[in-house]
């Protein structure tokens, strides 16, 4: 801007002294001059000060994984974006084919068919009552304000928070296990009795009663399908607590690209001098 | 039946199909007073800039990299105005992301990397911050992750990485950042971090590589030069170490020492860490390479090389800090209160009550190229690179040479070209808490890069 300037109040000054050049100099053509001048010294004592920054704050993040991942409070619309990523992940799907291979096998119900329709079925039912556990997590979280993250990120502005770092093994465990049923009120600093993952785990044990056949639709099913749900949630929750202890240890136990030979051992270098 | 390998292919080829677009057309320079939310960003200042490449390397707008320039240059204006002829000109941070990241709002990356700017802004103790995000299409669908299917674009990703640093177009972009910031002989006060996170460590290794090459190919046998980056950081790359082989030969070969004046502090010329905790570059990238169609012809040496390998596999299918053979540091732990920094120890950053002695570690690679583990206590896992830790880490690596020996100024803190901060508040402690946090060093003037007389 200020190169900008002086180059058009030099050009205006050139033409200037062109024009005196061919008539004379007058009176209100040095006034111009000096004017000129004036403003040429100004510009260039402008130009010393650095343009003051327009400082801003950042916008606000829109599920993008670094601040679901670590801001201590997640917007509704972060939790429905959470909730969204939880619909297809590797562990929902390998989940139910998984576990309706083992129901598979052991062929319960009995109404059920073998083979690829009854496997089917079977990955369809623990797939669905996945989306419901979420889908009724969610929507009761959203509700009562409380985070879906199996360990969310400490907060300073709560240090009385349950989610305390804790160091002993035993202390983590018992902390992760309590998450599930124990979690905090977003608006606040206190905790209460986690009702969305419980509701959660409820509705994908007795959606079940919709398809399932007489032989297995009872209510002794519909709660064991919610334990069974819970339990999902608890060993999500051990894992989050320990995958970092995990992979570190995995990560230690990898040692691949050993050097076959040695190189001779350098001479000592001097000791450095102070 | 047959429909589902055509659902899989159609499935794969989606994933792999990466619009060519730009996020930051309008907008590509911003100068951010972070917020004091007593939860996310802590009330620093800092300038980001964002360059963006398309999948063929080239520039979207060329003019974001004069912007990006001109940001620079006001942040060390600033630098003079209020610091004065003692003041340490600016740190510019200039950031490369990997895989699953781009340049849009919704990246992840573009977030941690704010965060991770106003941590710095908070604890560089009045040394104004400059953020140059490198963009670049590491992710499939702009805006929408796609989560697990995302995975499938491995390959693909991987080879566009590749195209984006060896183009020749970003090894412009980071010679302009380098001698804009440190001046055109890199004599400059103002310093200037590289950093390349998993596939932007590939990107960066590759666009990097010919500057440093460019520099030693000038140096005469016992001649010496000026470093051409404060510090290039490779962190948790995801590159085959055949990549980085042929520069470690050739500081092999060539005998290139990194140090101080007096040759007795070494120096890294770069620095490739992984976590220990990044099971992602150790289990899952070597699987990734396996399942490459263009996998090279592997040949087996007839006896190990100089560094011990005797095979292109290892060097293939590992990462550089992965590869045993090419480790040269480590960090090794003690209590911070009994006892003194180990021997050799180039940084010894502290984590509650526990130093991190990095120190070098015996072996075949005697290189400036310096690799090692990483504890996870800096970089937990692959992806979270951004924690206060590592933050910490970069600033003591930054601090370590004390390429200008100011100390921290007590009365300002660093709070006076933030507005709306008094001096004396909360943020001035903590850079002050930090600067005690690290144990004094001898002061250096300068540090220089030197090509050592062939050894007979």
């Amino acid at each position: 801007m200020y190169r900008t300037r002086t180059a058009i109040v030099q050009m205006l000054l050139r033409r200037e002294m062109a024009n005196n050049n061919r008539t004379g100099c007058s009176p209100w053509s040095g006034f111009i001059i000096g004017l000129w001048l004036f403003l040429l010294s100004s510009a260039s004592a402008l130009a010393q000060e650095p343009a003051p920054p327009v400082w801003s704050p950042p916008p606000k993040p829109h599920c993008d994984s670094f601040s679901m991942q670590h801001e201590p409070q997640m917007t509704l619309e972060e939790k429905a974006c959470y909730f969204a990523s939880q619909l297809f992940t590797p562990s929902a799907v390998f989940g139910a084919a998984f576990f309706g291979s083992i129901a598979m096998a052991e062929h319960t119900p009995a109404e059920w068919p073998q083979g690829a329709q009854g496997f089917g079925d079977q990955f369809g039912t623990r797939y669905t009552q996945g989306m419901v556990k979420s889908t009724g997590t969610f929507l009761v979280g959203a509700l009562l304000h409380e985070d879906p993250r199996p360990k969310p990120p400490y907060d300073s502005a709560c240090p009385d928070h349950l989610h305390v770092q804790h160091t002993e093994i035993w202390a983590r465990f018992g902390s992760s296990l309590l998450r599930v049923v124990w979690t905090h009120n977003d608006q606040s600093c206190s905790d209460r009795i986690a009702f969305s993952r419980l509701a959660g785990s409820l509705a994908s044990g007795f959606i079940q009663r919709v398809w399932l056949p007489p032989s297995q639709n009872t209510l002794g099913n519909a709660f064991l399908g919610s334990g069974s749900a819970l339990g999902g949630y608890a060993a999500e929750s051990v894992f989050t607590e320990f995958q970092g202890d995990l992979f570190g240890w995995l990560g230690k136990m990898f040692g691949t690209g050993k050097p076959k030979t040695l190189l001779a051992a350098p001479p000592p270098a001097a000791p450095a001098k102070n | 039946m047959k429909r589902i390998p055509i659902l899989v292919a159609g499935v794969v080829l989606c994933c792999s199909c990466v619009p060519n677009r730009s996020f930051r057309a309008q907008q590509s320079v911003y100068q951010y007073h972070f917020p004091d939310d007593g939860h996310f960003f802590k009330n620093g200042c800092a300038g980001l800039a964002f360059i963006e490449f398309d999948e063929k390397g080239n520039l979207f707008h060329p003019d974001q990299v004069d912007r990006a320039l001109t940001l620079i240059h006001q942040f060390q204006d600033l630098d003079q105005e209020f610091n004065g002829p003692d003041g340490q000109g600016a740190a510019v941070f200039v950031f490369i992301h990997g895989w699953k990241n781009n340049a849009s709002e919704e990246s992840g990356n573009v977030w941690g990397f704010r965060k991770a700017l106003d941590e710095l802004a908070v604890s560089a103790d009045g040394r104004p911050i400059v953020g140059i995000y490198i963009g670049w299409p590491g992710i499939g669908w702009p805006g929408f992750s796609s989560g697990f299917l995302e995975n499938f674009s491995f390959g693909n990703r991987e080879n566009v990485a590749g195209v984006v640093g060896g183009a020749g177009a970003l090894t412009n972009v980071l010679e302009k950042i380098l001698r804009g910031t440190k001046g055109a002989d890199y004599q400059g006060k103002s310093s200037c971090i590289l950093i390349g996170h998993s596939f932007g460590g590939l990107v960066m290794e590759t666009a990097v590589t010919p500057l440093l090459r460019a520099q030693l190919a000038g140096l005469e046998a016992g001649g010496q030069t000026k470093p051409l980056a404060d510090l290039i950081v490779l962190i948790n790359e995801a590159a085959p170490a055949l990549l980085a082989r042929p520069l470690l030969y050739y500081l092999a070969e060539n005998n290139i020492e990194y140090s101080d004046p007096t040759g007795k502090k070494p120096f890294p010329l770069l620095l490739s860490m992984t976590s220990e905790g990044d099971v992602d570059t150790k289990f899952a990238f070597p699987g990734g390479q396996f399942l490459d169609h263009n996998k090279p012809k592997f040949q087996t040496y007839p006896q190990p090389d100089r560094f011990g390998i005797d095979s292109d596999k290892t060097y293939f299918y590992l990462t550089t800090a992965n590869t045993i053979a090419l480790q040269n540091h480590q960090f090794v732990s003690r209590p911070a209160s009994t006892e003194k920094p180990a021997d050799g120890a180039f940084v010894s950053p502290l984590v509650g009550h526990t130093a991190y002695d990095l120190v070098p570690k015996p072996g075949n690679n005697r290189t400036p190229y310096w690799v090692t583990q990483l504890p996870q206590v800096f970089v937990p896992d692959h992806g979270t690179v951004f924690g206060t830790e590592f933050m910490r880490l970069l600033v003591d690596l930054l601090d370590a040479p004390k390429i200008v020996t100011k100390q921290p100024s007590p009365s300002r803190g660093g709070d006076y070209f933030c507005p709306a901060v008094a001096v004396g508040e909360p943020r001035a402690a903590r850079a002050h808490a930090l600067a005690k946090s690290t144990p004094p060093r001898a002061p250096v003037t300068e540090i220089k890069l030197k090509k050592a007389n062939p050894k007979p």
